[in-house]
Parts: C-alpha cells; sequence; structure tokens
C-alpha cells in the first residue's frame, strides 16, 4: 500500500514536471532567498544525520544541497 | 552492472557538486553537544574552512571531535566478564571522556560552464574504529536552471578493531545517489532523491552481546547479523514560499532493504525572517520503522544470525528542533555582532525514540535525547 502511494507521489511529481512553464531568473526572486535553499547549512545536516543514522535502521534518500534561485 | 557503474562515476565524475553557485569564502565554528537519558554525552566541536582560490576553484577543508562520555557502558562493561577489557580506566560519570574521534576532511568544488563538479576525502579515527571516504558528485543543469540533475558517488572503507577483541574486521560502503531538483514556479521547488547503499563486511561494533536464558542459567554469546546489507531510498521534498519572509519545506522518505526493514519519514520544516538580521528555523520529524528479520528482543536458544541493536528494532521516533540565526550589522552595539561579516548560530533539538521492546543494555524502550548548537560563520 505504502510503495503503491509512493509510486503514485513520484508519477505525480514527473508529471508535474513535465506540464510547468520555465521561471525565468528574473522570476526568481522568491527562490533566491536562502530560506528556500535544500539544506542551506550542510554542515548542521551532517550532524543531524551523524547522530540519527547511529539510531535508526534506516539512510540515505536526504536529498544534497541545493534548489534556491535554480542557479545554486 | 553495479561494476560499470562504479567505474564511470571514478574515472569520469572525480569531483562532487552541492550547486551551481561558489561557495563563500568562510569559517564555520560550531560547538554541538548531545545528552541522553541512556547517560550517553556527546561534545563535538567542528570546524570548517572554505576558500575560494579564483578560477572557479573553491577547496575547503573541516575538523571535527567526538568525545563521548558513556555512563551506560562502563556500568555494563564492569558486570559483564566478557566485555570489561576495555581499556578504559576513567570516564562513565566523572566528567573524563571515554572516547575520542577524530575526523578531517578537504575537498574541492570546480565549476566548468554551468557543470558543477567537486570531490571530497574523509578520514576518522578512534581507538576501536577507522575509516575512509571519497565522494563524488556531478550537478548539471537544466532548461534556464530550473531543472538540476544530481549524480554522487561515495566509498566508505572501514575497520573495525573492538578493544574487547584480538581481530580487526573490514566493512566497505558503496553509495550512489540520483537527484533531481525542479522549480515548480515563482515560489515553490521540488527535489527527488534515489539512494542506493550497498555495505560489506561486519556490520556490528564488536561490544554487544546477547543472554541465551536457560531456566536459572544463561550463557553470553556475541550477535552475529548478515554480512551484506542493500539499502534503498526514495525521497520527495517541496519547499513552498508561503509569504515573502516564509517558508514552509515539506519532505518524506520510503526506506527499505534486504534485512526487511522499512520506514516511513515525514518530516516539515519552517523558515521565516524575524528580521533583516534574525532568521528562525522550526523543524518536526516523525519517523517509523520495521525490524529487522532475526532481530528478537530474547533468545532461547542459539540461532543462525542473532541481533539486539535498538536500530534493528520496530518503533518510532520524534524529533522537533528550534535554530536562530543573527546576521551581525554595524548598527549593532555588541561585539563580533557589530560586523556585517559575522553570523551567529543557535539551536535547540528534541529527540525521541520508543523502540517495542527495551534496549538490550539499558532496558529502557523509550530513549530521550536533547542536542544544543552554538557556532558561528564569519566570511573572510
Amino acid at each position: 500500500m505504502i510503495r503503491k502511494l509512493l509510486f503514485v507521489l513520484i508519477f505525480l511529481f514527473l508529471v508535474s514536471i513535465t506540464g510547468c512553464t520555465i521561471v525565468q531568473p528574473w522570476e526568481r526572486e522568491r527562490l533566491a532567498d536562502p530560506n528556500m535553499i535544500f539544506d542551506e547549512n550542510p554542515i548542521q545536516k551532517g550532524i543531524k544525520e551523524h547522530y540519527i543514522n547511529i539510531r535508526e535502521g534506516s539512510e540515505g534518500g536526504n536529498g544534497s544541497q541545493g534548489g534556491g534561485c535554480g542557479c545554486g | 552492472m553495479d561494476k560499470k557503474i562504479l567505474v564511470f562515476l571514478i574515472f569520469f565524475i572525480p569531483f562532487v557538486a552541492y550547486s551551481q553557485t561558489e561557495p563563500a569564502d568562510e569559517i564555520e565554528f560550531d560547538i554541538n553537544t548531545y545528552f541522553d537519558n541512556f547517560r550517553l554525552n556527546v561534545y563535538y566541536p567542528y570546524l570548517n574552512v572554505t576558500k575560494n582560490l579564483g578560477n572557479n576553484t573553491t577547496i575547503n577543508g573541516s575538523y571535527l571531535v567526538d568525545a563521548i562520555s558513556s555512563a551506560s557502558m562502563k556500568m555494563i562493561f564492569r558486570v559483564d566478564g566478557i566485555t570489561s577489557a576495555t581499556n578504559n580506566k576513567t570516564g562513565g560519570s566523572d566528567n573524563t571522556p571515554d572516547e575520542l574521534r577524530h575526523q578531517l576532511s578537504l575537498g574541492i568544488t570546480k565549476i566548468f560552464s554551468e557543470i558543477s563538479v567537486s570531490a571530497n576525502g574523509m578520514y576518522s579515527i578512534e581507538h576501536d574504529y577507522s575509516s575512509k571516504t571519497f565522494a563524488a558528485n556531478l550537478s548539471i543543469p537544466f532548461a534556464k536552471k530550473n531543472t538540476i540533475l544530481q549524480l554522487g558517488y561515495a566509498g566508505n572503507w572501514d575497520k573495525v578493531f573492538p578493544q574487547v577483541r584480538t581481530w580487526t574486521k573490514d566493512r566497505n560502503t558503496t553509495t550512489i545517489n540520483l537527484g533531481l531538483t525542479q522549480i515548480l514556479s515563482k515560489n515553490i521547488i521540488s527535489q527527488l532523491d534515489f539512494s542506493f547503499i550497498n555495505m560489506d563486511g561486519y556490520m556490528l561494533d564488536g561490544y554487544q552481546v546477547i543472554r541465551i536464558i536457560n531456566g536459572s542459567s544463561f550463557r553470553v554469546l556475541e550477535p552475529v547479523e548478515p554480512d551484506k546489507r542493500v539499502r534503498k531510498s526514495v525521497g520527495l521534498r517541496t519547499n513552498i514560499g508561503i509569504s515573502k519572509n516564509s517558508s514552509l519545506q515539506l519532505g518524506y522518505r520510503y526506506y527499505w532493504d534486504t534485512w526487511d526493514i522499512k520506514s516511513n519519514t515525514i518530516d516539515v520544516e519552517f523558515k521565516t525572517h524575524l528580521s533583516t538580521m534574525v532568521n528562525m528555523t522550526l523543524g518536526l520529524r516523525q519517523y517509523f520503522q520495521t525490524k529487522a528479520y532475526f532481530f528478537k528482543s530474547e533468545y532461547l536458544t542459539p540461532e543462525p544470525f542473532m541481533g539486539v541493536d535498538s536500530k534493528l528494532n520496530s518503533g518510532y521516533t520524534n524529533d522537533v528542533s528550534i535554530g536562530f540565526t543573527f546576521k551581525g550589522d554595524k548598527s549593532i552595539n555588541f561585539p563580533l555582532l557589530s560586523s556585517d561579516k559575522f553570523t551567529l548560530i543557535t539551536n535547540f533539538g528534541f529527540y525521541h525514540r520508543h523502540t517495542d521492546s527495551p534496549d538490550w543494555i539499558m532496558r529502557l524502550s523509550d530513549l530521550y535525547a536533547y542536542l544544543f548548537t552554538l557556532g558561528f560563520k564569519f566570511s573572510i
């Protein structure tokens, strides 16, 4: 059930990508805000992942730094 | 097939990339602390220096120390004849660390046209464990940078040499990451991430023990875990700009592996600018996990595979955090904060883990941990 739900989510995500319009660089003021960047502080993210990985049985799938205005 | 992918990544992607913009020249120093009700205290200062060399090349180096004080380890080792051979003469309930881990890493990032590539090497050493890591990644933008494809590789070569044993055993880990970051609108961005992790070798730490209870007597044995593990996970997260000053990040991850552990993770992060100088981040994370197929809370007879580590048990965790960053400004009449190159970092976190049966060593089902971070960034 969960796996099916996941595939539906991924499918919706991919569909949304193909359907979305291009956001031009001059339209990315909001996206350029540091709050819009995934893992703005990778050091803090790494420290958090370290203590969580020691205490839980799962690992990976947490993404990478990036996002924001699309130039970062 | 795996070998072909590895060869490609090693020879054609010699660097790690996280973004198309060059990292800023800065020094970051943090003091992180961890305290829990299992009487484990960890202090880890962390220093990171990033320097732009020009010509689209940036290098960075970092140094971390883990100072671990574990009253629980000392207490158990005193009463357990098998594991009491540790060399630690101090620690536990006093203020002397039981164990120190040193970690040094060096990295380089280079941007070729719009493609960002980097590489990182890391070495970590403690009295009973060492680890070497090489990580590489490639980040390629498409569609006027509306789409970014990320490819990553990491290799870990670890050695386990517990003080209570006479042997040294290896553990090798290969990690492949695929990521896709997509701008969906002027204020929404999403990221899809897939991880594949292949582990080979000795998976234990050499200190855990299993008691086989038979009536009034018992035997103490070492746990036995499979020497192979393949772990996969898919994560999807979306960052939504909900107002001029605030954003909301929603994330979900599904994980599964060959030890039959499956997990679901949901996390939410709210970030807002309280003023031009102060930023606040609120985080909430929920995690649910099934147990490994060979995990049992009690063993009545020896079995081919036996595990007692709580992270192999079924259960759930809750994690909440709040953090503030204070950016310096010339209008502030306070040491350091009067510099606009200075940023103060603070964070407080609370972590609760519940397992469906008590932990093997402390005999508790609930772990409560408190985490503090105090640090700063300084632009150079």
